[in-house]
């Protein structure tokens, strides 16, 4: 296995266990992957073994599984942070939410509305008028026919 | 040196070997290692969660560089990171001090 095999490997496995954002994420092995390139070219120094310098490299960062756990416990962290400091906030609107569902379907209805649906001979011989209208602008004869 | 014992001084470290002025990950690992005298072998992976904290809370900043043809995350100090190096290194002075009081290193050698 050469270098960019083991260090791909490597990657591979970290991506596998971190569980943080993919921004995050992205940063951290692109972090990485530099460290353990320049980590081998080091190594390369003192050995002429591609593979066993990128062996070594990986050694000296750690394991995948150690460094990706001290990611995520970070990470979990900050949510439960998160978490904590929206909870007020979650719970205040959750509450106003039902009280307002409550007053809405218990409460007293709008109040009547007083305007009436325009009359029928109205609306034959005015079709662009508006559909209704307030019982001021009713005319004297439907008026008179009690309509 | 054990981990155990390097551990809670970390930050402090990272810190400090920042004072010298902004470094990539690698860099710091170096840095680390040539100011030990290569005793602090801490696995390498474990500076990353600690620069990452560094920045979030304030005392560093980062940002990419491409060196040596390679994309890389460079990190300095904030302000507030220079305020809290300098902070860092007198409790730790004042903490070395107390330590060498309580072991007494002239009377245990002499004895």
């Amino acid at each position: 296995m050469d270098v960019a095999d083991r260090i791909d490997a490597y990657l591979h496995e970290l991506e596998r266990q971190l569980r943080v954002p993919r921004r995050a994420r992205r940063r951290i092995l692109t972090e990485v992957r530099a460290h353990l390139l320049d980590a081998a070219e080091a190594e390369r120094s003192w050995t002429a073994e591609g593979g066993y310098a990128a062996e070594r490299a990986v050694l000296r960062f750690g394991s995948a599984a150690e460094t990706a756990r001290q990611f995520n416990h970070r990470a979990g962290r900050r949510n439960a942070l998160l978490r904590r400091a929206l909870a007020p906030s979650i719970a205040a609107f959750a509450v106003t939410s039902m009280a307002t569902a409550t007053v809405w379907a218990f409460g007293p209805g709008p109040a009547p509305s007083r305007s009436r649906k325009a009359p029928d001979h109205l609306a034959q011989r005015h079709p662009y008028a508006a559909r209704t209208v307030e019982p001021s602008l009713r005319s004297g004869r439907a008026r008179a026919h009690g309509r | 040196m054990a981990l155990g014992e390097v551990q809670g001084h970390v930050d402090g470290m990272l810190l400090a070997v920042l004072s010298g002025g902004p470094l990539h990950g690698y860099g710091v690992t170096e840095e680390l290692r040539r100011r030990s005298g290569g005793e602090f072998d801490l696995a390498e992976g474990t500076i990353y969660p600690a620069l990452h904290r560094l920045e979030a809370s304030g005392l560093l900043v980062s940002r990419w560089e491409v060196v040596g043809g390679r994309r890389r995350r460079v990190y300095a100090l904030s302000s507030s990171g220079r305020r809290a190096a300098v902070d860092r290194r007198a409790s730790w002075r004042a903490f070395r001090c107390a330590v060498d009081a309580v072991f007494g290193g002239d009377a245990l050698e002499a004895g």
